[in-house]
This record gives C-alpha cells, structure tokens and sequence, in this order.
C-alpha cells in the first residue's frame, strides 16, 4: 500500500511543511493583489508611492515587538497604524492622511477585518498524504480582549511569524543555525553589514520561541486540556532545552568574536556594526536565559494547573464545525425537525440566566428599565414637550372629609357606626369614608383618641358589612363606663 | 474556616458567575482565586453547582464560566430570547430566532479549530444574515423545482428563512420586530450582549471568551442530540426512551413551564 520508504516518508513531510507554509503565505500574496488591483482602479495615485509588501512587514514586525515587550500582551491598533503609517511616510512622505489610510488598510488586511477577523480557510493538497486536499485556516494578525474586557490587543500567530519572518521549510531551531553560521562566517570574512542582518534575524527568532512558550504555557493556565501535555508538549519541552542550551553556548562563542572584532577593529563603521552584533546577541542571550527558565519551570506549571483544573473544567467538548454539522443539516432538514435542535442551543449558548426577583425595589426599576431589546427605546420622542404639573390623585376632596369628620364628631354619647352611616346619608355625606374614618381610629389610632368597641354586634346596612362598632365621644373616659346595655 | 463559611463562600462564587457584570469585583477575584488554588473549595463549589444544575464549563482571568443543564432554573426560556423577548412568538419566530443563534455562531467560529482559539471576532448582523442566506441559497440551488413544499410536515428550514425579507421596517424607521433576517439576528446579538457574552460597539459586536465557551459547550450538546436522532427507530430501546424525554424537556422551554427539577414535578402531580 504504502509506496515510499522510510526515507521518502520523512521527505514527504518536509514537503508538506513547505506547501503548508506557502498556503500560509496566501493572504499576503492576495494582499499584493488586491493593492495592484484596487488601488490601480479606485486610488491609482497610491501604486506609486506604496509598496504595500514593506507595509504588511513593518505591521508584523510592529506586532511582533510589542509582543516581545509584554509577554502576555499585544499591540493596541492604533499603534500598529502609526507604525505602518510612519513606513509609509517614509515611502511617500508629506501625505500624512493617505498614509495613515494606508496603513489602516493594511492592518485591516492582516486581521482579515472584513470577515471580522476569522481565520481565511485555504485548500491545498498534502504531499504526506497522497495529495489529499485539506484545508488550513491561517490567521496573520489577530485581536484579542484584555482579560478586562475594555481593552483590545493585536497580536500575530506564531506560524505567521515563522513562515513569514524566519523561513518556508526550517523549524525555528534550524533558522537560528542558519542566522549564526551566516553571522559566524561574516564575521570571519569581517563583512559585518551581514552579519548584523543575521544576528536581528536571529534575535527575531528567539523572541517568537519565547512567545509560543508563553502562549502555550497561558493556554495551559486557562484550560489545561487543550494543550497535549502526554506527548507533544513534553517532547517539544526537550527538544527545546537541548537546542536552547547549544544555542547559548554558540552565541556565548559568538559574543565572544564579535566582541573581539568591536575592540580591535580600527575602522569606525565596522566599529560600530560590530558592537550593534554585540548588543543584539545579547539581547538574544537574555531572552534565551528567560526562556530557559520558563522551560524549567513548564513541567511544574503543568502539574500545579492539572491539580488546579481538575475539578473546575469538567471536559473539553469535541472538535464540531458549526457550520458543517449543525447549521447546514438543520436548514437542509424539516423545518419540523430543526426546532427543538435550535432551542438546545439557544438555550445553552446562551449562559445562565438568573432567575427575576420580584422585590419591590428590584419591581419598581424593572418598570422604570427600558425594556429588553431596545427597539422600543427609539420609539420614544426625544422631545418631552412642556412640563404640566399633575394634580396628585385624591380619593376624597377636602369638602368630603370636612363633612365626613364632622359626622364623627357629633357623637356626645357612645353611638353605633350604622346610627353614623345613616346621619352621614341623610347629610349628603360619604357614608364609606365614615366608615374608613372609624375603622382607622379603631386599627391604626388615627384620630381623635376615641374609644371604638367591638362587641359582637354586627352591622345591619344596606351597603356595609361586619362589625357594627361602637363610637364613643372624645371625652368618654371622664364620662365612666360605656352604655352598653343601652345600645344593644 | 467552617463548613459554614465555606459553602456560603461557594455560593458567592456562584452568585458572582451568575452575575456577568460583577467580573473583575474584587470579592469575585479573591474567590477566583481561592477557586484556582483550594481544591477543597473548588469541589465544594462544583458540588454546590450540580445541585443548582450548573456545569462550570471553565475559567478566565476574571470569571468563572457556568453553564446551565438543560432543567437548570437557570437555563434561558425561549420567551427570553426570541426577539426581544415577545412571548407570544409562534413556531416561524421560534425557528427563526434559534437560526439566528446558531448563525451568529456559525460565523464566530467557522471551523472546529476556531472554537479552541481565543481571538475576539467582530461581528455585525448584516454579515451574518448574509452568510446564513448565501448557505439557504446554496440549499436552494440543489433543491429539485417541482417537489411540492406546501406541506408543513416537510417542508425544508432553509425556505422559511429564505422567505423572509433582508430588512423591513416600521413607520418610524425602526426595524420591524421578527420581520427580517435583520431584525433576527439583531435580537440575537442584541440578547447575547444583554447575557453579556458580546460586547457591543457602533453596530459592530466583539465576541468574549466566555461566548467561545458556552458555544463550544452547546454545538457539542446538539450534535449529540443530532447523532442520536439520527440512528434507526428501534423498538423499546432505552435510549430512544431517553431521547424522547431529553426532546420533551426542550419542547418545554418555550412556555417556561420547566420546574427545577423533573422528578419534584412528577410527585406534585401526585
């Protein structure tokens, strides 16, 4: 079955690698297209002045720094334009609006902002694998949320920066072998405008291998199982401290000569080229010291967050693509059918929900809210005309409790509520708010401090039901005991 | 620390990871962090979870991501989300709101490797109205012409959103409510910023992580659901049973008729 030998087989990946790595070069060849295309057509004065493959390298390259800088962070946006804007000034210089337009443009380019920032999808065959077609998603720039949420930081994927800072078919470790035998051999030969070439090449190199350790390393802190700590990770942890620590030891040799060469060399030029190598390969030795480090410590912070995750992440769900395996059968299918699939995930994308508390505070700003949805808030004129003044709302007017009260007040000796309904009736008065007035001296002691009774007796009226009270007089109490007897 | 002090701690954390907005309070990340580091607590806080019928699906820098089972109390009702919240939504609104769901994160993340990356990706209605159209349409294209469709029984999902009107608005100029694959997928995105799963911009929309999460979390709940609905009828076999149930207890999300628990319903009837 299988046609190739051993050797043909390993060929055969580094052919895959190699195709894979120029279909990751596709959005910026696209780029180089659609700039001669579109610009030719819409802005032809601008395919003169920019080059847009040196604006799409000085976006990498303004990401990738910053990158270097925060570990954890990115580039803002707006820096990232200012950067390509300033190359593109220096292409162009006094457009400074057209610059910036550019710039934008290729930023926006690099992000794949026009498909908000996914992935490109691009087929390809694979050489590995009989030609099969496969596709690969290849992101060059892409935004992420700070963890607060407010801030949004750009950053480039590792495989961009490898395929398109270091090379087509090396690893990063081989690209650094190149980059220092180039410097080694430069230095010998004393051509250091070279060398110092290779040796920020070199110094690009291991500021990547610090960041996808790094990434690696926050994707493991966030979720451990999404990284495959059983065999990749651990063989990739020490295939890269062997490499690193013979890296070192070369750049510790290379530090040396270039160091050498800066002290004697008499020329100023080569001078000066020679203690920019020193510097450089410093700052590649310091990075590689911290990447050491990290190294070092990456079993342990496995082990810490396999403990720590444990019980908090319950499992990775598969691999799914939405589009293919859920959206496409769901439409294809009986709209019949497709309902309840819709409400599951509706309802589980959606997160948890608390349930509403009806407390009164919580009940009167949920009337006050706009509600859900906001459409509705449009709807209201912005234009609340002039203010009226709205008569508070009275059950009673001050006649009616003038009258009402005076009912009450007329009691001299102790006197039944169905005596004082018929007196408020024959009165003209609100007989219910008698009522009310009486059964809120009796229950609350609003009033006049009168002694009201219940006694058994129940009231006989037309409108009224329940006790028939008995009303004694304000001064009732100097006056001795109630008349009960004569009133039932 | 007591026991006591413990499980009220547990459900503050809870309380908090209900409560989306409170993400970077400082109680919240002192939680977080005892959550991260305390074993103990951390199984205390899943057990207390199960309970209340929330998985925690994961953990950001600042939140604690938990997602409801499907009887949870606080599971979303469909009258929550089908535009705007209207309850009086027929089965075409319901359908068509969940479309919108599953278009917004159909777009999101396109392929299997882009729910595992934790990029935020912008997005607006139109883009994903269209994206969801151009798929109807491609259904269309291979869709014989003669076959009748009036029957409701048969009749495909895509034509109902083919139906439907890019955009259509009212007489004030807004968009019409459940009347365009806008005015859809607005609702949506416009819920999801409510659950505070989106962030809103000028018209623009930028997914969080916590979105990636649940989503992740639901694509692999239905494909589930569409595997095993999937397989042959057979006669009696208890997983059909389980299907069945697990189908009913979605059907009853729409009128919010689902109690906390299925059993406690069942000796109430009783």
């Amino acid at each position: 079955m299988a046609r190739g030998t051993l050797n043909s087989d390993h060929e055969a990946q580094r052919r895959s690698r190699r195709v894979k790595a120029l279909v990751r070069l596709e959005p910026l060849i696209d780029m180089i297209d659609a700039a001669s295309r579109g610009w030719g057509s819409h802005q032809p004065h601008r395919a003169g002045r920019y080059d847009v493959r040196a604006l799409a390298e000085a976006a990498i390259v303004a990401v990738v720094e910053q990158m270097g800088i925060h570990e954890a962070g990115g580039a803002s946006f707006d820096d990232v334009v200012d950067a390509v804007a300033q190359t593109a000034l220096a292409m162009y210089p006094g457009d400074l609006d057209d610059a910036r337009d550019v710039a934008r443009w290729v930023v926006d380019w690099l992000i794949n902002a026009a498909e908000g920032g996914r992935a490109r999808t691009h087929r390809y065959t694979d050489p590995a694998d009989g030609y099969a077609w496969h596709t690969l998603d290849v992101t060059v720039l892409y935004e992420e949320l700070s963890p607060s949420g407010d801030e949004v930081v750009l950053r480039a994927t590792s495989e961009a920066v490898n395929s398109l800072i270091v090379a087509f078919d090396l690893d990063l470790g081989d690209a650094q072998v190149a980059a220092e035998a180039i410097l080694d051999v430069a230095l010998a030969s004393g051509n250091l405008d070279k060398a110092v070439t290779s040796a920020r090449q070199a110094s690009q190199t291991s500021r990547m291998y610090v960041d996808q350790l790094t990434g690696l390393l926050d994707r493991t802190r966030r979720d451990v199982t999404t990284v495959d700590w059983s065999d990749h990770v651990p063989a990739l942890i020490d295939t890269a401290r062997t490499h690193l620590s013979l890296r070192r030891r070369a750049e510790q040799t290379l530090l040396t000569s270039a160091t050498e060469i800066r002290d004697e060399q008499r020329d100023p030029t080569r001078r000066r080229a020679a203690a920019e190598v020193v510097e450089l390969v410093d700052g590649c030795l310091t990075r590689h010291d911290r990447l050491l480090t990290r190294l070092i410590d990456a079993r342990q912070v496995f082990l810490e967050e396999q403990r720590r995750q444990r019980i908090s992440v319950i499992s990775t769900p598969a691999a799914i693509s939405i589009p293919a395996e859920l959206l496409h059968p769901l439409l294809a299918g009986p709209a019949t059918e497709a309902e309840a699939p819709l409400a599951l995930f509706t309802t589980v994308s959606s997160g948890p929900v608390a349930p509403r508390r009806h407390t009164l505070a919580s009940l009167v700003d949920q009337l006050l809210a706009p509600r859900r949805g906001g459409a509705e808030l449009d709807d209201l004129d912005d234009d609340t005309g002039e203010l009226v003044a709205i008569p508070t709302a009275v059950a009673f007017d001050d006649a009616t409790w003038e009258a009402a009260r005076k009912v009450v007040e007329t009691v001299e000796v102790p006197t039944r509520l169905s005596r004082l309904l018929v007196v408020a009736r024959d009165a003209g008065t609100h007989d219910g708010l008698v009522a009310l007035m009486v059964l809120a001296e009796r229950t609350y002691g609003i009033g006049a401090g009168r002694r009201i009774e219940i006694d058994g007796a129940a009231l006989n009226d037309p409108c009224w039901g329940g006790d028939d009270l008995l009303v004694h007089p304000t001064n009732a109490e100097t006056d001795g005991p109630p008349q009960r007897e004569g009133a039932a | 620390m007591t026991l006591l002090d413990d499980a009220e701690a547990a459900g503050t954390l809870l309380a908090y990871a209900l409560q989306p907005a409170t993400a970077g309070d400082q109680p919240y990340a002192r939680l977080l962090l005892r959550f991260a580091d305390d074993q103990d607590f951390a199984q205390l806080v899943e057990a207390f979870g199960r309970g209340l019928g929330l998985r925690p699906l994961g953990r950001t820098p600042d939140r604690l991501v938990v997602g409801p089972e499907q009887q949870s109390p606080f599971a979303a009702r469909q009258s929550d989300y089908v535009h705007g919240g209207q309850r009086l939504a027929g089965f075409e609104q319901r359908l068509l709101a969940g479309f919108a769901h599953l278009g917004v994160a159909a777009y999101c993340f396109p392929t299997p490797d882009s729910l595992e990356r934790t990029l935020t990706i912008r997005v607006t209605a139109a883009a994903v109205a269209d994206e969801l159209t151009e798929t109807a349409g491609r259904l269309a294209a291979d869709a014989p012409d003669d076959v009748a469709v009036d029957s409701e029984e048969v009749r495909e999902a895509w034509r109902l959103w083919k139906a439907l009107p890019r955009v259509s608005h009212t007489e004030t100029g807004q968009l019409a409510k459940g009347r365009s694959r806008l005015a859809h997928v607005t609702a949506a995105l416009q819920w999801l910023t409510d659950q505070h799963l989106l962030r809103a911009g000028d018209g623009v929309w930028r997914t969080t992580d916590a979105y990636r999460i649940h989503v992740a979390r639901a694509a692999s709940d239905v494909k589930l659901l569409l595997v095993r609905s999937a397989w042959p009828e057979r006669d009696g076999s208890g997983d059909d049973d389980a299907l069945a149930a697990a189908l009913e207890r979605v059907a009853d999300l729409d009128d919010g008729a689902v109690g906390p628990l299925p059993a406690s319903s069942t000796t109430e009837q009783e």
